[in-house]
């Protein structure tokens, strides 16, 4: 399934959190949405999720504009994983990856045999099946962001999104994470959205990105046309360093000190 | 490789059955213990069947049952409607005492009591009249309580769980004061037994009452139980529950709803109860874990015990003299809500 958001606007009160963006998610791809804070990252995701009604403008799943899609069927297609998940209440990661069936399971959500085999392989696939009667604070930081992705796939959908998944894990833990949306895409033919703040690993799992600037979309396309020297640095504001990288080829994006913006600049930003 | 899912702890329709029945044990056993016990000492195996006349058959089916019965009511009520408010605020220190709702509930309550002997109102039916009109008066008030505070604690944006408490807990008091002030005004005769309703007491008022707490904790508990599984999406905040395609604001007005039936079956015929709704669903959860399909059902048969048991210690503690039931409440709970605060400030600092 594709996931196709058409002129979105999103007004929090008078201010325009995003101000007519158009972006599309494919089967077996992977859109990286990327730019710097309040730029309307997250406020996409949550609107192309349909967790966030848009002010103007429609998502379309397949065709179909969101609102006419009743909540349950929306979420048997569509799973979010939130930037964090925190609970009110004590609970497992079994629990928490069988509430992933809700919008499978009847009114009083008794689970069939049928759902406990779907969110056992979520939790195998996410390899916290050996974590499932642990309770979500005693985990690492990746240990629960791959409980909460298991959550997200038991849910069966056809479209994953990714509120920045990694923005509380170690290198390894990200690339490990990544590795398996990327794998989750590409084998399972997921349709995938991704927020993320670190560029280099935006520019090395994703197909697309889009560079968002003030809740517009300022550049859109393949990762080397997009993480581009001259427009990083006036999106973010800053000069950085911006080269391929030996190994992969893709672009490098470094952030760099006053000082050093100094030396190559001289006279410009202190 | 079953493994992992199979092992821990899984919620069906007959661990639920399971729950239950073990409820169900635990509530014949606390009543057994209430029947028997009390300021006079009588044999209730041979009380009960003792001809209607004798007076220790009198003491046990006429005075410790009726109140046995209200306890179990009101306190299945209580236990529930805390249960289920905690859950959907995601707020341990919610109840519909703290909430307000029990206030609200008692305040119109109240008024309706007063005004139900006057002629106008009188014509409908009487005694039957007030039977009415004081659980429908209850019912606007804890319905309308709820409503109040949500808007006054949102109106200055989104209502987090803390405004909501502190506004709840505001109202109560003004609730208080104002049943307070009734109490003051009215003739003797009608202010007989108002107070009672501030501290919280059970008072047999005669079997349609009883009937009518049975109804509504009943109705109450089919609602409450349809919205278990949203409620434990709603864990994951009203976004996160969203995303699993539930209807958050559907499922809001719902357990609002419900809580208003139970706390107007409850209060008419016991007043303002504290803290049970709030005790009660945090031990539940040391013991049955935190899926509300079995918190739900285990917080109703828990309330209703420890009322049944409080209550047994308020009509023996002093002797002769009974202490409303409210207080012995008071006392164990108080001490309990600061406990949860401390541990709620610590658990936030550490995040």
């Amino acid at each position: 399934m594709r996931l196709d958001a058409e002129s979105l606007v999103v007004r929090y009160g008078t201010r325009e959190a995003l101000a007519g963006v158009d972006v599309s998610v494919e089967p077996g791809r992977i859109l990286g949405i990327i730019g710097p804070n309040g730029s309307g990252k997250s406020t996409l995701v949550r609107a192309m999720a349909g967790v966030r009604a848009p002010d103007a403008g429609v998502v379309r799943l397949d065709g179909r504009p969101l609102g006419e899609i009743g909540r349950r069927e929306r979420y048997r297609a569509i799973a979010l994983v939130p930037q964090e998940t925190q609970v009110s209440f004590p609970m497992r990661v079994s629990d928490l990856v069988l509430l992933g069936r809700s919008p499978h399971t009847g009114a009083f959500g008794w689970e069939t045999s049928h759902d406990l085999e779907v969110a056992r392989r979520a939790m195998e696939r996410t390899d916290v099946l050996g974590l499932g009667g642990r309770r979500l604070d005693e985990l690492s930081g990746g240990e629960r962001q791959r409980a909460v992705l298991a959550r997200a796939l038991a849910q069966e959908p056809r479209v994953l999104l990714l509120d920045e998944p990694t923005s509380f894990l170690d290198l390894r833990h990200a690339v490990l994470l990544l590795d398996l949306v990327r794998e989750l895409a590409t084998a399972g033919g997921l349709a995938v959205a991704v927020v993320l703040h670190d560029l280099n690993l935006a520019g090395m799992y994703c197909d697309r990105l889009a560079l968002l600037s003030a809740g517009r979309v300022h550049t859109q396309g393949a990762p080397e046309s997009v993480l581009r020297y001259q427009d990083l640095c006036t999106v973010y504001g800053t000069e950085l360093y911006v080269a391929p990288n030996d190994v992969t080829g893709r672009m490098v994006v470094l952030p760099l000190s006053a000082e050093h913006r100094n030396r190559l600049t001289p006279g410009r930003g202190s | 490789m079953k493994g992992d899912l199979e092992s821990v702890r899984r919620v069906t329709p007959g661990s639920v059955l399971a729950l239950h029945t073990a409820g169900l044990a635990a509530l014949l056993l606390s009543a057994g213990l209430g029947l028997a016990i009390g300021p006079v000492e009588i044999d209730p195996i041979a009380a009960w069947s003792a001809p209607a006349a004798d007076p220790a058959h009198v003491i046990l089916v006429g005075a410790r049952l009726p109140r046995v019965v209200l306890g179990a009511l009101v306190g299945g009520a209580l236990g529930l409607a805390g249960a289920a408010l905690q859950a959907l605020l995601s707020n341990p220190l919610a109840c519909p005492h703290v909430l307000g709702i029990s206030g609200g509930a008692a305040l119109l309550g109240i008024l309706a009591m007063i005004f139900a002997p006057l002629p106008a109102v009188a014509a409908f039916g009487g005694e039957e009249g007030a039977l009415v009109l004081v659980p429908l008066a209850a019912f606007a008030g804890a319905l309308g309580t709820a409503a109040l505070v949500r808007a006054v604690a949102s109106a200055a944006g989104r209502a987090t769980p803390h405004t909501l408490l502190l506004t709840g807990v505001v109202f109560n008091a003004f609730a208080a004061a104002v049943i307070t002030f009734i109490n003051s005004i009215a003739d003797f005769h009608r202010a007989h037994g108002i107070l009672a309703w501030v501290v919280g007491s059970l008072t047999v008022r005669g079997a349609a009452w009883t009937w009518a707490a049975a109804a509504t904790l009943a109705a109450g508990a089919v609602l409450l139980s349809a919205s278990a599984r949203d409620l434990n999406a709603l864990a994951l905040g009203e976004e996160g529950a969203g995303s699993l395609g539930v209807d958050v604001r559907g499922t809001r007005l719902r357990i609002y709803l419900a809580v208003a039936l139970l706390v107007a079956g409850a209060v008419p015929i016991s007043g303002m109860i504290g803290f049970v709704g709030l005790i009660v669903p945090h031990a539940v959860r040391l013991l049955v874990g935190s899926d509300q399909r079995r918190v739900l059902p285990a917080s109703m048969w828990g309330g209703a015990v420890f009322l049944v048991l409080a209550d047994t210690a308020a009509r023996t503690v002093l002797g002769a003299i009974e202490l409303p039931v409210g207080v012995i409440t008071a006392l164990c709970g108080g001490p309990f809500f600061l406990f949860l605060l401390r541990r709620q400030g610590r658990l936030e600092a550490a995040r």
